[in-house]
């Protein structure tokens, strides 16, 4: 038996051109892709720039109504400018609002509010999308509203709520007839208590109204007012309307509550 | 200009280049495929240039990039290269009788690296398996069991 010379297997000889082909090899260069140090870079400054935006978003004036924010009630004022036998007369309360400080005009007996003048096209939050600018306005006249010192019975907005269109809106009028033999009948400037539950999420919304009735010719007083150009949020729904009078001490007297449905555009009258 | 374990690029090939051929050889067959591993593998080493302890290290560190390069090259080609197309004997084989490459190349390839490293480039059992990364135990067992094979293959004793 043949013994085997494992060293014969290195006749295989390197050719010379393997070798100075070797020798004048170049270090290959890695595609800039497969360096571990792109990716890192890359991630690192995805990182940041997501965690800037988030920073930032964080700081962004927020999309929810000031109902939401504020912790009272905001209140729709609104005003009729009554005859000048009527004029004088101031409300005790809420001196710091605009709607307590009447406009006298002469007599003539043309009924304007006040608030529509100032603001001919009302901003509402409603019929604005998130992207929509004007809800900071709104949010601003809402605020200013804030300054009612009255306890909100649930100031929680949804998103719902925002999002909902004018249609889904109460933006009919609000006449109210005050009978002669009503208790609020000697007063001019009265005052009541709108609250309302949206039902599809139990959500309370309201405001308080500060109203001055016009003396009509049949002996009764008048006075009509309209919530949605007055800026309040009044989704459709089923509304009470708690009338009083205030007493020397500021509590609630007189108190009568009513409620009227108010959907859509559709005006409603109240007899009290 | 940079050293390896104190040898010039230049030097360093020419000094392994035999080494580095014979894996290569050995693991693809077929000497026109071997060499795309056999620069692979210097390329390799400009590339990455690593640091090493001694020649020893460098040789070790050269044997195993060129047995990696081997098996990326197979790795590559599995779906181009047909069984049928590799020659039965290498061609660069001579006619030798003695000479028992063709017979080693009838030896798997992992057990003829084994074969190869120990009797060729005379390294120990604990040598192998450090360049290999197999335990000790496995590579005297397909040591043994490749001495089997090559005798079956070659008819002769291996020694």
């Amino acid at each position: 038996m043949k013994k085997v010379n494992f060293n014969s297997l290195e006749n295989f000889e390197v050719p010379e051109e393997w070798i100075e082909k070797a020798v004048n090899a170049k270090p290959k260069k890695k595609p800039i892709l497969l360096r571990p140090y792109v990716w890192g870079t890359a991630a690192s400054v995805a990182a940041v720039i997501t965690a800037s935006l988030l920073l930032f978003n964080s700081f962004k004036p927020s999309n929810v109504s000031p109902l939401a924010v504020s912790t009272t009630v905001p209140s729709t004022t609104v005003q009729k400018t009554i005859p000048s036998t009527a004029a004088t007369e101031k409300p005790t309360e809420h001196k710091t609002e605009p709607a307590t400080e009447i406009k006298t005009e002469p007599a003539t007996g043309q009924t304007v509010p006040a608030q529509t003048e100032s603001a001919a096209e009302p901003q509402h939050p409603t019929v604005a999308p998130t992207d929509d600018p004007s809800k900071f306005r709104i949010k601003e006249k809402w605020e200013v509203d804030t300054r009612v010192e009255r306890p909100v019975a649930s100031p929680i907005l949804t998103d719902s709520l925002l999002l909902l269109s004018q249609d889904e809106l109460f933006t009919g009028d609000i006449t109210i007839i005050v009978s002669p033999d009503s208790p609020f009948y000697e007063r001019k400037i009265f005052r009541l208590a709108v609250t309302g539950e949206y039902s599809s999420d139990s959500i309370e919304v309201g405001g308080e109204v500060i109203l001055e009735a016009v003396q009509g010719e049949n002996g009764e007083k008048t006075v009509t007012f309209n919530l949605f150009k007055e800026g309040a949020y009044t989704p459709s729904a089923d509304y009470s309307f708690l009338f009083y009078n205030l007493d020397d001490n500021g509590s609630k007297t007189d108190t009568k509550t009513l409620t009227e449905p108010l959907y859509s555009g559709n005006s409603i009258t109240i007899n009290i | 200009m940079e050293l390896f374990a104190g040898l010039r690029y230049e030097e360093v090939v020419r000094k392994y280049a035999q080494t580095v051929a014979n894996v290569c050889v050995m693991r693809i067959k077929n000497p026109v495929d071997a060499e795309d591993c056999f620069q692979d593998t210097f390329v390799k080493l400009l590339t990455k240039s690593p640091s090493f302890n001694d020649e020893e290290h460098l040789k070790h560190w050269l044997i195993r990039a060129a047995i990696h390069s081997c098996y990326d090259y197979i790795k590559k080609n599995r779906r181009t290269i047909s069984l049928d197309s590799i020659p039965e004997e290498p061609s660069f084989v001579s006619d030798d009788a003695y000479d028992i490459s063709w017979a080693l190349m009838k030896v798997k390839p992992d057990y003829r690296e084994i074969l190869y490293l120990h009797y060729c480039e005379r390294y120990q059992v604990k040598e192998i398996a450090e360049i290999l990364g197999r335990n000790e135990n496995t590579v005297k067992v397909m040591l043994k069991r490749g001495r089997e094979m090559l005798k079956s293959a070659y008819g002769g004793e291996a020694g």
